[in-house]
């Protein structure tokens, strides 16, 4: 018996996929959870074999929840999206994520990717995959993404410029970079740009 | 899609990455202004520096330091009214961004009057100050009357000068004259270029943004039409298993079928339609590869041309996605070597990996025959070899593919 977590904040979408996984002779479903912060105390509480958690929760999303599950407990982790924005799956696979399909796949070949990665094998659907490959890919260097991350929560030049440990001239400089690549006029737009496009 | 044309986002590739025709205009657009601002403010001290050479070939000391200091603010206020003029809107509406030019243009003639004063030159005096007033943007229409009126000024300015300095004059400020008469109208018609170049890019920019504001109308239309067909098609099919599920329950199964069917049909579609924006160059789509084999805990090992962009990504993208996604799928595999070369006329596309190709009981994609057929028509041929535990794939295809 291979038993199963299920996160997703869409309820009708979450009954509904559980109520047709617990069909399966060899699928318990053992619990049901509407955001990460919960699916990471019942996957501590429960110890289930796989944890199904979809893509876009409120508060931490599946791969930030998959991350946190994963080093707390010895189980796996299968992410479910309806689209998978750029750059989220190398991010799922650098968290230890062993299954991602779309949430567009019959309750069948969930539970089949739900057999395959109990038994120690990763899936990858290739849609996922073919979108991943044809992200845009940045043309920024690693110390203009650091600047631009630093910067992420509207922190001053000064204040990126101590998180970093670079001198501000040095990080106006990075930003003025960053700005002539992009053809932007702020770094709060290039942030955002980067953002989009999953490059930080 | 963020409001980017369709167009930008391929971008052209350097040395392995992207960068938008968007920032290579930018960039452009930012030499235009250095070379305006650095060939106004040349002219200018230039002609400065030549009259200080005169002053202190003949004047007394005292003379030269209260012209020098005249000068230097003229300068200092010819840059400072540059400075103002790059960042002051173009939309003449837009007054939000406007600042006071006044007290620069008036430091400016200042400074004109003293260096002229000093330096004993009516002409002088009126060149520095129609040059500070040649600094303002001015209203469309303004600036062309300004500038015939203030050149009118400048050449009585100096037949007047001419006549009041009979001797020695012309051998001495004659040349220089012609020189420094000539700064005002110059700095006009530098300005006024530039502006004509920043119209021209906030141009580009709003074509830019109509034709993603377009492309998203007939997107929205498109899917319009797509869903409520398929909507449509599922109601019909849900209805007709409705109403058979009590005569015949195995036609209304069969009927439920058809419409998962139908949502598939409808998925697909929507999916076909995304992909008209997406895309990418093959190097960046390699380069994507590795970055996920990477995070999947594999070493990899990347070996791209730096003509690439020019393989055929229609035919090679597939191979590149169907490989990936094996890798990807199976997992367990240790290490893998993506390479995109050209050799003997042919582009020669090898990836290789560790892990051996199991076999999956969720979904098969198009997998290598559908490979091998895209290959084959364009002349191309695809190997696949095992040897012990390495898979390895390699595909030809002529450098001149046929269209």
């Amino acid at each position: 018996m291979i038993r199963v977590l299920i996160a997703d904040d869409e309820d009708m979408i979450r009954t509904a996929l559980a109520a047709l996984l617990r069909l399966e002779p060899d699928l318990e479903v053992v619990g049901e959870c509407r955001d990460g912060e919960s699916a990471i105390a019942e996957a501590e509480r429960l110890r289930p074999d796989v944890c199904l958690l979809d893509l876009e929760m409120p508060g931490l999303d599946g791969v930030d929840t998959a991350a946190r599950i994963l080093r707390r407990v010895p189980s796996r982790c299968v992410i479910v999206t309806r689209h998978a924005r750029p750059g989220v799956l190398r991010r799922a696979l650098g968290a230890g994520v062993d299954g991602f399909l779309p949430k567009s796949r019959p309750a069948d070949d969930v539970a089949a990717v739900i057999r395959e990665v109990a038994a120690g094998r990763r899936y990858v659907d290739p849609e996922i995959a073919a979108d991943a490959l044809s992200d845009e890919r940045s043309p920024l260097t690693d110390r203009e993404l650091d600047v631009l991350r630093a910067g992420a929560r509207g922190e001053t030049v000064a204040e990126i410029a101590a998180s970093l440990h670079l001198s501000a001239g040095t990080v106006r400089n990075h930003v003025s970079s960053v700005l002539g690549k992009l053809g932007l006029a702020s770094r709060q737009q290039a942030t955002i740009h980067a953002r989009e496009r999953g490059w930080i | 899609m963020s409001g980017r044309t369709h167009d930008e986002c391929h971008g052209r590739t350097v040395a392995g990455v992207s960068t938008s025709p968007a920032a290579a205009y930018a960039r452009d657009v930012r030499v235009t202004w250095w070379y305006t601002v650095v060939s106004i403010m040349m002219l200018q001290v230039f002609g400065l520096f030549v009259w200080t050479l005169v002053l202190i070939l003949n004047e007394p000391v005292a003379t030269t330091v209260l012209y020098l200091v005249g000068a230097a603010g003229s300068v200092a206020s010819a840059i400072l009214l540059l400075v103002h003029y790059r960042r002051e809107p173009l939309d003449e509406n837009d007054a939000t961004a406007r600042r006071p030019v006044w007290p620069l243009v008036l430091a400016g003639v200042a400074s004109a009057a003293l260096a002229g004063g000093a330096a004993g030159s009516l002409l002088l005096g009126v060149v520095l100050s129609a040059q500070a007033l040649c600094l303002v943007r001015w209203r469309a229409g303004v600036r062309l009357r300004l500038v015939v009126m203030l050149t009118l000024v400048i050449v009585a300015g100096w037949v007047i000068e001419a006549h009041l300095n009979p001797e020695g004059y012309v051998a001495q400020v004659l040349g220089m004259g012609i020189f420094i008469a000539m700064l005002p109208p110059l700095t006009a018609t530098s300005l006024w270029w530039w502006d004509i170049v920043r119209e021209l890019d906030r141009a580009r920019r709003a074509e830019g943004r109509l034709a993603a504001a377009q492309e998203r109308l007939r997107l929205a239309s498109d899917l319009h039409d797509l869903q409520g067909h398929h909507l449509q098609v599922i109601a019909l099919q849900l209805e007709l298993a409705e109403k058979m599920m009590g005569r015949d329950p195995e036609a209304a199964v069969e009927q439920v079928r058809a419409a998962r069917a139908s949502v598939d049909d409808a998925r697909r579609g929507t999916r076909d339609l995304a992909a008209r924006f997406r895309g990418v160059p093959l190097p960046d789509e390699l380069a994507n590869a590795a970055d996920l084999l990477r995070a999947a805990g594999l070493t990899v090992e990347l070996l791209v041309d730096t003509e690439a962009g020019r393989a055929p990504a229609d035919v090679l993208g597939p191979v590149i996605r169907e490989s990936t996604t094996n890798v990807l799928k199976h997992g367990g595999g240790v290490s893998a070597s993506l390479s995109l070369a050209r050799h003997r006329g042919s582009w020669v596309l090898v990836v290789e990996n560790d892990a051996r190709a199991a076999a999956s009981p969720v979904g098969d994609g198009a997998g290598l025959s559908g490979i091998a057929e895209r290959v084959r028509t364009v002349g191309g041929t695809v190997d696949a070899a095992h040897a012990g535990d390495l898979f390895r794939i390699t595909v030809r295809v002529p450098e001149e593919v046929p269209a």
